[in-house]
């Protein structure tokens, strides 16, 4: 798969989330309440800063030693800092908003890492990570699909620990 | 420092930490956070957790100073 067919499936499905999310949310807006949002506001501030000290890693190492192309650099930090925000959000239980089940996280959260993993696993396969012994586009995909598992399993590990703790607190009173 | 004053006011009432969230708008953690001293909710959420138990702002909230 070439860059330019590439951006151009990535430009789509950004285009669709986009008009997707803005349809659901007119319907059913989500509602934050003050805790929640002064979490996000926390999240918002370290990923921000972590994004920056990211890019500049990665615009040092990419001048001496380079092992990926700029599209693909710049992505995996995003991805990275996107992945601190949604933890810090979720262990601040500021994820979900008040009017939202954690379901639609779960779904949302199956869709998008298992789809990437099932085509940055296929890109694998058919050697589409590594273009001139550098990482390519390629493996943007199986970059998306480990963020998804990593928040996915972090939201497990919240999950898991609220539960104990609301039982806990429940058997206390 | 743990907002016992509302604990025991919400145990009064028989409501659990969901119902009064979900009573006052926000999510039963931040309810968990007020009553374990964690979060300093603003006076807005103060008053409609106030309404829903049925007690003054004094009550639930003031901290008499150590004299």
């Amino acid at each position: 798969m070439d860059f330019k067919s590439y951006f151009l499936g990535f430009g789509i499905a950004v285009v669709v989330a986009c008009l997707l999310a803005v349809i659901l949310k007119s319907k059913n807006p989500a509602r934050y309440d003050e805790r929640q949002k002064q979490v996000q506001a926390k999240a918002h501030k370290v990923s921000y800063y972590l994004l920056m000290i990211l890019l500049v890693i990665y615009a040092i190492v990419d001048s001496y030693a380079k092992f990926c192309d700029t599209m693909t650099g710049v992505f995996i930090c995003v991805c990275i800092s996107i992945a601190v925000y949604a933890s810090i959000c979720i262990f601040g239980d500021a994820y979900t908003a008040v009017n939202q089940s954690k379901k639609s996280l779960v779904v949302t959260l199956i869709l998008a890492g298992g789809f990437n993993l099932l085509v940055g696993i296929g890109n694998l396969i058919d050697g589409e990570l590594v273009e001139d012994g550098l990482l390519s586009v390629g493996s943007l995909n199986l970059v998306v699909g480990v963020m998804c598992t990593v928040i996915g399993i972090v939201a497990l590990i919240r999950h898991l620990v609220v539960k104990n703790r609301y039982a806990a607190e429940s058997e206390d009173e | 420092m743990k907002n016992l004053a509302m604990k025991s006011a919400r145990a009064a009432k028989d409501i659990s930490q969901q119902e009064l969230a979900d009573a006052v708008g926000v999510s039963r953690q931040t309810i968990s956070a007020i009553e374990k001293g964690d979060y300093n909710p603003t006076i807005n959420l103060c008053i409609a957790i106030c309404r829903v138990l049925g007690k003054t702002l004094d009550d639930l909230f003031w901290q008499p100073t150590a004299e």
